[in-house]
């Protein structure tokens, strides 16, 4: 594979051209070309298609979109190019897997393929949801890394310090995202898990500075640091730079991208071939383990519509079938705690993203945007079903695509309306009323419903097998 | 062209982002002496539609953004018109909009940027990592009447606040109306810092700077 020091030549001498070039006269008219000539049109029918051809048709036009398009580094305002050959030596030289984690909490993340009963690798946590204390943090830190089937976690984002708001690239940012590592670290002690492995404990929109300083304090080269792209399909000297630090320390990345519906890449069609793009993005600039895909809609700032799905089980599908190297999907719900939406919209991505051949990551409840609206309940649940659909439904075979969309048919009419409507509605409950603070332990009312919940989504074909909490 | 034909030419053009066309059919109005009021009305009602159709989900940023391009060309071609006329053109604003410091996310300023300019905004665009002095000394270089600042993250949000200190302090507060946005923001810090505006989304940005302008 190209080596990473080329990379940052090429984006110190590629092609000059000024943004608004590169997203109008570039990336804009590429996409809706390829969109066209490979015949990818969105089929609100079927949200997760069983259509091999059609994963085949995207995995081409995004590797004809990315050798044409490449990747715009915002700093020097040049085009980091590749051509078709050097995309296909990547791919071919990618890992499809990476260790993570220490000692009875070492676990392999593998790229899977559609419909496979190979045990998803389980990303469990709050995705970097804000929270209102360093004590609620710890608390629902503890709750995630107490999840017996998890193999990671993602943690909240401390927003507040001292009672002070945290503010972006100032030193406050810094001592944050320091007490961060620190006392997620401390949480998974007190678990009993140790060596589970932190998968974001540097926020992407962390600076270069704060993740290389953050490092010192109890991150381990076993743990996973964020690379997010800049919509769409951009890069700047900041995240090369962590790139680069990371590679010299042996430290291991996720090449995150949040597209967004509605943005540059246009519709559902051109998302998903973009979104698909990211994946070679993430190998040869990011140069990550794995890519890390989290689309949003532009207005309702949640995964979970038709649409959406759609995009998830196509990508996760093109790419499972094309590449070895694996993804981690993320979904962001609009429901939050305790809200029969969340657990609609939960089951809806997993049914999409496992069949179609990736593994997950479950955090990003209610939007990720309310203070302590998070509960270790949530991402257990969507891991509950990643299991029961792939390797450990009764008779040893994993649920197909085919009956994942009928699934998913019966549930998105449930919720669809509800998260284009009043947030307040679907937010549900904050930690402190959920949990109680002495035992740590979710209320009955909380155990009720998510048990009620089990119920109702198993009466549809998901066969759960545990029973964690009674 | 009948008279009909024209305005639904400009209509289409600004719809599909055509300048070239869009242009041809200006001249084409010139010719059969419609004013230029009645042209640039004309191009307004279809960027509301690429506006409309925005929400809608049946069209999305690039269109917008075309269609803006396309608006802007045009009543360049026609301003110098309306000043030989001594025609004064309806000016719905002028608005400083960017993302605030520390902060690089701004697919969801353009998308606010590109519905203002549907309603007939004039738009200084500052981008990202924008701190509270580059968009205050912007603003009283364009002479805006709204500041927008934009924050993605819930540890931007504070910029939001500072641009209302920094406006306070430099006895500004007054000449300029501050509206907030972004995914974590709500009218509750809206309220808090003592923001002029909240917007959930660009089409409610759009109405709240028209509704105030019109206070």
């Amino acid at each position: 594979m190209i080596s990473l020091s080329e990379v940052v030549k090429r984006a110190m001498t590629g092609p000059i051209c000024s943004e608004k070039e590169f997203d109008m006269e570039i990336l804009v008219p590429e996409i809706s070309r390829v969109v066209e000539k490979y015949e990818i049109k969105f089929d609100p029918q079927n949200p997760i298609p069983s259509d091999d051809d059609l994963a085949d048709r995207v995995w081409k036009a995004a590797v004809e979109f990315y050798t044409n398009v490449g990747t715009y580094c915002t700093t020097s305002e040049r085009r980091i190019l590749f051509s078709e050959n050097e995309i296909q030596d990547a791919l071919a030289c990618a890992n499809s897997g990476v260790w993570l984690g220490e000692g009875n909490e070492r676990s392999y993340l593998k790229s899977r393929k559609p419909e496979s009963t190979e045990r998803p690798f389980l990303s469990l946590g709050a995705a970097g949801a804000p929270v209102s204390t360093e004590d609620i943090l710890f608390r629902v830190a503890r709750g995630f890394a107490e999840i017996p089937i998890s193999n990671g976690m993602t943690t909240p984002g401390l927003t507040i310090m001292d009672g002070e708001r945290t503010v972006a690239a100032s030193p406050m940012e810094m001592e944050a995202t320091i007490r961060n590592v620190q006392l997620v670290r401390e949480a998974c002690r007190r678990a009993g898990r140790p060596g589970l492995p932190i998968m974001n404990g540097i926020a992407t929109s962390g600076s270069a500075a704060a993740t290389i300083g953050a490092s010192h304090f109890g991150m381990r080269t076993s743990d996973i640091w964020e690379l997010g792209a800049i919509a769409e399909m951009k890069v700047n000297y900041d995240l090369l730079s962590k790139a680069v630090y990371l590679k010299a320390w042996g430290g291991n990345s996720l090449g995150e991208n949040g597209p967004v519906l509605g943005g540059w890449f246009g519709g559902p069609e051109g998302l998903l071939v973009g979104l698909t793009a990211y994946h070679m993005q993430g190998l040869m600039v990011h140069r990550s383990a794995f890519q890390h895909p989290f689309q949003t809609h532009f207005k309702y700032q949640c995964g979970s519509g038709r649409d959406l799905i759609w995009v998830f089980s196509l990508h996760s599908q093109a790419c499972s079938r094309n590449s070895n190297w694996p993804v981690l999907s993320l979904l962001y719900t609009a429901g939050g705690p305790m809200t029969e939406t969340y657990f609609q919209e939960a089951t809806v991505f997993v049914l999409a993203t496992i069949t179609g051949g990736t593994v997950i990551e479950v955090g990003g409840v209610a939007k990720a945007i309310n203070l302590d609206y998070l509960t270790p309940i949530e991402p257990m649940f969507a891991g509950e079903v990643a299991l029961a659909i792939s390797s450990e439904t009764g008779n040893k075979t994993a649920m197909t695509r085919k009956q994942a969309n009928e699934i998913a048919k019966e549930l998105l009419p449930k919720y669809e309306d509800k998260i284009k409507g009043d947030h307040s509605l679907i937010l549900g409950k904050k930690y402190q009323e959920l949990y109680d603070m002495e035992t740590h332990r979710p209320s009955s009312e909380y155990v009720d419903f998510y048990n009620e919940m089990k119920k109702e989504i198993g009466k549809m074909g998901i066969k759960f097998r545990y029973n964690f909490i009674s | 062209m009948s008279t009909e034909e024209i305005f639904g030419k400009l209509r289409e053009c600004i719809i599909n982002g055509n300048k070239k066309d869009l242009i041809e059919a200006v001249d084409a109005g010139l010719s059969e002496n419609l004013t230029p009021l009645d042209l640039i009305d004309k191009i307004t009602d279809g960027m509301k539609e690429v506006g409309e159709k925005f929400e809608n989900g049946e069209a999305f940023l690039p269109e917008m953004i075309k269609a803006a391009d396309a608006w802007k060309v045009a009543v360049a071609k026609l301003e110098p018109k309306l000043a030989e006329d001594q025609v004064a053109q309806k000016k719905v604003g002028r608005i400083v909009m960017g993302t605030v410091q520390g902060d690089i996310h701004d697919l969801g300023k353009n998308i606010v940027v590109a519905f203002l300019k549907t309603v007939g905004f004039e738009i200084m665009d500052v981008g990202i990592d924008a701190s509270p002095s580059k968009l205050i000394d912007a603003a009283k270089e364009f002479d805006a009447d709204i500041i927008g600042a934009s924050a993605l993250l819930t540890t931007t949000m504070p910029y939001q606040k500072a641009l209302i200190e920094h406006l306070e302090a430099r006895n500004l507060r007054d000449k300029f109306k501050v509206i907030v946005g972004g995914g974590p923001v709500n009218q509750e810090w809206a309220g808090e810092i003592g923001a002029d505006g909240y917007a959930n989304d660009a089409a409610e940005a759009a109405k709240l700077c028209v509704s105030m302008m019109a206070d």
